[in-house]
């Protein structure tokens, strides 16, 4: 019960990192000539590669640069659920930090497993509140001390 | 009464109970390919082949394209190992293996997403509404509570012919947040199992992130390659691993 309970919280965070601003008109509708047109240049450099065994990116780039030549592809395996550089909620390092403080850098650093730069960000984000914070103190004391020295009796 | 006939009506419910018995699938494996589409217009190609056992919980990704390397998904940790078998990198995944598309075919869940939930489980989502179409049987799920509904939106769902075909996420405001397709379904060994599987992400300024993965040479409860099934974590680290 516990698996299915964390699991399914798990996989709805996972999808809630996005959200879409209009809904469309038929969301079941799929339309596989899109599919096919969308993904024409990898599924010929799946072709080759299935054909050729044992060729990685870097071979590929070397053997038939001109499949990769017009196609910005990463060198990274896609790994759908991989959270390295997602938090959940969505909310950027910098936010928690800012918003949070101390607290919200701790947060940072367990989600993101140790993460040094989601870490460092929060970090900032801490810093530029309060940095704010300060700027803004300093400017209600100054108006305070503004304020009495015009006052006469 | 027959003595051949009971001892026979015997013989058949144990043979029957038994064959029942064999129906629990337990392993999964294919050739798979995904291919994505990012928000920012750059793509990725993902090649290899994925073993799951449902009774380790593990899933295993060789991969040969782009790089050469295994992926082992477990306790939702993703460990990354390179061609030397040495461990790369480990993080934080939200993959948990019982909501895997294989765990699902293996268990004969499918069909529901494995939604419903088993008889003494707290339901998180329960049945809002079932509609008939022409298309299939449309089924709205719901969360089951309403503090749930604070968190969750609902789920639709579409089934054709009792398979699994899509199903719309919502998030709790009611906006689409993802849509899923599963098609071409290939009936290995009893378990249906849809090779065409599209996730359509949708963020928040409009961007479509899209995922669309292929399976072939579906095998089920294959009986060699355990070590790769039972895939052991490599202790030794590689001089370029991150953590």
């Amino acid at each position: 019960m516990k698996i299915r309970y964390t699991g399914l919280v798990l996989l709805f965070c996972s999808i809630s990192l996005f959200s879409i601003a209009k809904e469309t008109a038929q969301p079941f509708d799929y339309d596989e000539n899109q599919m096919t047109q969308e993904f024409e240049k990898l599924n010929r450099i799946e072709e080759f590669v299935s054909k050729n065994k044992g060729l990685d990116i870097k071979e590929l780039e070397k053997v038939n640069p001109q499949l990769l030549s017009d196609i910005e592809i990463r060198q990274e395996a896609t790994m759908t659920f991989d959270t390295k550089d997602e938090l959940p909620l969505g909310v950027p390092s910098f936010w928690w930090g800012c918003c949070l403080g101390g607290l919200g850098i701790l947060l940072v650093y367990i989600f993101s497993d140790e993460d040094k730069e989601q870490t460092k960000k929060a970090f900032y984000g801490c810093l530029v509140s309060g940095a704010t914070a300060a700027v803004l103190y300093l400017g209600y004391f100054l108006f305070l001390a503004t304020t009495a020295a015009s006052v006469t009796y | 009464m027959n003595p051949i006939k009971i001892f026979l009506f015997v013989f058949l419910l144990i043979a029957g109970s038994e064959y029942g018995q064999a129906q629990q699938f337990y392993r999964f494996k294919a050739d798979i390919s995904v291919k994505d589409k990012l928000v920012d217009g750059t793509y990725r190609l993902t090649m290899g082949k994925v073993y799951y056992d449902k009774l380790y919980k593990k899933i295993v990704y060789k991969l040969n394209f782009p790089n050469i390397e295994t992926m082992v998904i477990q306790d939702t940790t993703l460990f990354k190992i390179d061609k030397t078998n040495k461990l790369i990198e480990s993080s934080r995944t939200f993959l948990i293996p019982d909501f895997t598309v294989f765990h699902l075919a293996l268990t004969g869940k499918l069909s529901d997403y494995g939604l419903k939930a088993a008889a003494n489980d707290r339901a998180i989502y329960k049945i809002g509404k079932v509609e008939k179409d022409e298309k299939g049987l449309t089924t709205t799920w719901v969360p089951a509570e309403k503090e749930f509904k604070k968190v969750f939106g609902d789920i639709k769902m579409l089934t054709i012919n009792k398979k699994l075909d899509a199903m719309i996420f919502y998030n709790a405001k009611g906006k689409i947040v993802s849509r899923q397709f599963f098609k071409k379904y290939v009936n290995v060994k009893g378990v249906e199992f849809p090779t065409e599987v599209t996730m359509i992400s949708y963020a928040e300024d409009g961007r479509v992130n899209t995922q669309l993965t292929t399976y072939k040479n579906v095998l089920i409860d294959q009986n060699n390659e355990d070590e790769i099934y039972r895939y052991r974590i490599p202790i030794t680290k590689s001089v370029t691993a991150k953590k």
